[in-house]
């Protein structure tokens, strides 16, 4: 890693944690908007929102992550991202700032220990006494679609 | 020649339109090659195509495809002049090059850098053109000339005819390309001549003509006082003949080579009568003719990628929504300031606005509308294909190829056809010598027709095989639990025959035993509904089973009943509706656990379900649920039909609504055929009537079970 290498980051609260995305896959942040709820989607997803004309899912976060669930508040904030190819609009408690941090500070994950519930930490940034949750919110809420191409191509290597 | 690294973004894009048009009219004219006798017209239509092709690609760089469009061009050129007569080998090898030419241009398209070895094409091509006549066929192509050449007596003996006093002529007569009896005809060709004078020599030779090894043309060099005239027309009479020219030798001339006979025949044959060169030139002009128009069509049209094209829709949707906003808005402020100059002014601009974006709606509409010919012209070859791979005849006629439907439309019904004619090809077309023992001919139609009907499009396919056995999918769906014994006893044939449509149950189980191959009309049925149409079967056993569609001919608005459950809006598609009403509480009742509405002035009892329940919405609710609306809604097919009653909270409006699909990442919801913004914002749920009352037969039937 070349020195002085740096990431910017999207930084927003959730539960008390604060955690960091990657600023290229955001493509807005929004102020939480009326859902529609969807029957029969996955349990994370709280609904539908029309992004200006547009009719995109957005999912809890909290609940994603089996954290208790609260009703937004005037500082609740939705960040569209691209996963895989569609829009979802993501749900946080807040969002902060947008933070540059060396890459150097950051410890990746595979250093740390690993869950099945936390593969999507990408890796833990120290910044000033404050400890940021690296995301990868492809593997977060692009799971599913990644498990079923990752067994697939694990029965055509086999 | 420029790299393909070179080529600017534009040039890529005009020779990929250019492309995909051209590679679409060889998939057609090489198919109606086949079918039809040879047309020069067609000949030189796919000739054009190739030939225009290989000039593009080579221009771009693209040599693989150059090469294989080099290799098409000369044995269309070949089969053009009429040196080669289409064969089966040839249709094959011109298929197998459209193949690799759509493997070649779909690489372009995804910037795929794998070289593709066409060369194994390129050899059947030239195979194709080469050795039609098979490995029986002397060195090349034997002619006149060459073996005039080889043996120089044969010149003596002409030139000792013409001292003689008769006149040595070389006559070269064409059989018909689809004449079956091509060494017969050589053989009365050479008959008749040896009546009237003397053979010098034939090619085909007597002895060739005796084995069969013949071509199409025979040359003969030939000595006779009779008058030229009258052997053309001797020769002319003779069955399946075409094309006679009898051209006087002269010596130290070579013959006219039989080779080229279109332009190169022009100036030997000059003085001499010549049908060929004549029929030609016309049929070149009506050829320009059609090039011309086509040129002038063009001008009053232009192409316009899809994308842009849906990207344009969206926003009418979008124009749609706010205009319906804006009117809102303006009746609001024109009921708050009734005497506003401005308000009122505002509700005029209002309701043009209202006018000019329903108009430019609906022209959006019809832009958007394509015939369906588009997609028909590509089932001529699978049926081809599937026929040949299966050593059947089979013919697919098509119909109403004009009817135009929503490109979306278009796109999503292909797979679902394209399951129907192989099921029709492969399990609904008896084998040959089933036919033949049923006293049938051997060659089986498959039709496929499209019209508009009442709004919407029918397309139906029929075919004249077998039909469906009624007792044999009863009996299969009894051994797979699908229906109760009794239940299936009590079905009438019609019904039974319906259940194909059930998953686990395929038409070539039901009526050959054979093998259990999944065929898949659920899915069929399934890829229908989620386009809100509908098919049903009708069958005669032996004379065969059709398919009807029903289908809407766009997807992009419906219009829609908003109601409410609770604090949700949901958009009920309005042709479903049969009507709205609101009962009294003594008409709601419940038998056996069901809730059912009870029209005694009817004398009609319908089930009855609630909208949201069946979502599997739970919703705090503050009002008791005792006092519905009710949407009845029709379900089902034909005698099938029947009214179900849908109980919601409130009525809201009639609107005419953008469909949306949901986000692909939400999967199938079930009951749910997308969403709608309305002109305030909020978005609602469309609600699929056929899934959701699929989905609350099966829930009540488990309880109840």
């Amino acid at each position: 890693m070349a020195d002085g290498a740096e990431r910017q980051l999207v930084v927003f609260d959730l539960a008390n944690e604060v955690y960091g995305i990657n600023i290229g896959t955001v493509r807005e942040i929004i102020r939480m908007q009326t859902v529609t709820f969807v029957p029969d989607a996955p349990e994370f997803v709280k609904g539908v929102i029309n992004l200006r004309g547009r009719v995109i899912p957005v999912v809890d976060l909290r609940k994603r992550f089996g954290l208790p669930v609260t009703d937004p508040t005037p500082e609740s904030r939705v960040l569209v991202v691209d996963i895989a190819g569609n829009d979802i609009g993501v749900i946080v408690d807040a969002v902060t700032e947008v933070q540059r941090i060396a890459e150097a500070s950051i410890e990746p994950a595979a250093a740390l220990v690993t869950t099945e519930d936390s593969y999507y930490i990408e890796g833990i940034a120290k910044v000033g006494d404050r400890l940021l949750i690296l995301l990868d919110l492809d593997r977060a809420l692009g799971a599913d679609v990644r498990r079923a191409k990752d067994s697939e191509s694990q029965a055509a290597a086999a | 020649m420029a790299g393909s690294t070179d080529i600017s973004a534009d040039e890529l894009k005009v020779f990929m339109q250019e492309a995909e048009s051209l590679l679409e009219l060889l998939d057609e004219d090489i198919v109606r090659l086949e079918q039809q006798e040879e047309s020069d017209e067609l000949l030189q239509e796919i000739f054009r195509a190739a030939h225009t092709l290989k000039g593009s690609s080579g221009m771009l760089g693209f040599e693989a495809m150059a090469h294989l469009t080099h290799a098409m061009e000369d044995l269309l050129d070949r089969v053009r002049k009429k040196t080669l007569v289409v064969s089966p080998a040839i249709i094959d090898a011109l298929l197998m090059s459209l193949d690799g030419l759509k493997i070649l241009r779909d690489n372009i398209t995804t910037g795929d850098e794998t070289p593709i070895d066409v060369e194994p094409i390129v050899e059947a091509l030239h195979a194709a053109a080469t050795g039609e006549a098979g490995p029986v066929a002397p060195a090349a192509r034997a002619s006149l000339a060459s073996a005039m050449a080889a043996d120089p007596a044969l010149a003596a003996r002409a030139a000792s005819a013409a001292a003689e006093g008769r006149t040595p002529y070389v006559i070269t007569v064409h059989i018909r390309p689809e004449s079956d009896w091509a060494a017969v005809r050589c053989f009365q060709v050479l008959n008749t001549l040896d009546r009237t004078g003397e053979v010098i020599h034939s090619v085909p030779t007597q002895a060739e003509i005796e084995a069969e090894h013949v071509e199409r043309t025979i040359e003969v060099l030939f000595a006779t006082g009779d008058d030229p005239d009258e052997l053309r027309a001797t020769l002319s009479g003779v069955e399946d003949t075409q094309d006679v020219s009898v051209v006087p030798w002269v010596a130290g001339a070579a013959p006219v080579p039989v080779a080229e006979p279109a332009p190169d025949t022009g100036p030997a044959a000059a003085n001499v009568v010549e049908l060929a060169p004549a029929r030609k030139s016309k049929a070149a002009q009506e050829s320009l003719a059609s090039a011309a128009q086509r040129v002038e069509g063009l001008q009053t049209t232009v192409r316009i990628d899809v994308e842009q094209l849906d990207s344009m829709m969206n926003m009418v949707g979008e124009l749609v929504i706010d205009r319906t906003r804006v009117s809102q808005l303006s009746r609001l402020l024109g009921a708050r300031f009734k005497d506003d100059e401005y308000v009122r002014s505002l509700g005029e601009t209002a309701t043009h606005i209202e006018k000019v974006v329903d108009e430019l709606h609906e022209n959006m509409m019809r832009v958007r509308m394509l015939p369906v010919g588009l997609l028909f012209s590509k089932f001529p070859r699978l049926v081809r294909d599937l026929a040949r791979s299966m050593g059947k005849n089979i013919r697919l006629e098509i119909e109403g190829e004009d009817t135009e439907i929503d490109r979306s439309v278009i796109e999503k019904i292909k797979d679902p056809l394209v399951h129907l004619i192989r099921n029709a090809a492969d399990h609904g077309v008896e084998p040959l010598e089933d036919r033949r023992a049923a006293g049938k001919p051997e060659l089986s139609i498959l039709r496929l027709v499209a019209r508009h009907e009442q709004g919407q499009i029918a397309i139906s396919l029929e075919d004249d095989g077998r039909g469906i056995d009624a007792d044999g999918v009863k009996a299969k769906a009894v051994e797979r639990g699908l229906v109760s014994a009794e239940r299936a006893a009590r079905m009438s044939d019609q019904e039974a025959v319906a259940l194909i449509f059930e998953p686990g149950l395929s038409t070539a189980a039901a009526t050959t035993e054979v093998s259990g191959r999944g065929v898949g009309m659920d899915i069929v049925r399934r890829d229908i509904e989620a386009l809100k149409g509908h098919v049903e079967v009708e069958t005669e056993p032996g004379r065969g089973t059709v398919f009807r569609l029903r289908l809407p001919l766009t997807l992009a608005t419906i219009r829609g009943l908003l109601v409410s459950c609770g604090s949700t809006t949901y958009a009920i598609p309005l042709n479903y509706v049969q009507e709205t009403l609101r009962p009294d509480v003594g008409q709601l009742k419940t038998v056996s656990g069901r809730s059912v509405l009870s029209l005694r002035t009817r004398n009609a009892v319908m089930s009855m379900i609630w909208l949201d329940e069946s979502l599997g919405v739970d919703e705090e609710r503050t009002a008791p649920r005792a006092d519905p609306y009710v949407v009845v809604v029709r379900t089902g097919e034909g005698d099938h039909e029947r009214p179900v009653a849908i109980a919601v909270d409130r009525l809201i409006d009639q609107q005419d609504i953008v469909v949306k699909s949901l986000s692909g990442y939400l999967g199938r919801a079930r009951g749910i055929a997308g969403a709608s913004i309305l002109g305030d914002g909020q978005v609602v749920l469309i609600v699929d009537i056929a899934s959701l009352i699929k989905a609350s037969h099966r829930a009540s039937d488990a309880e109840v079970a």
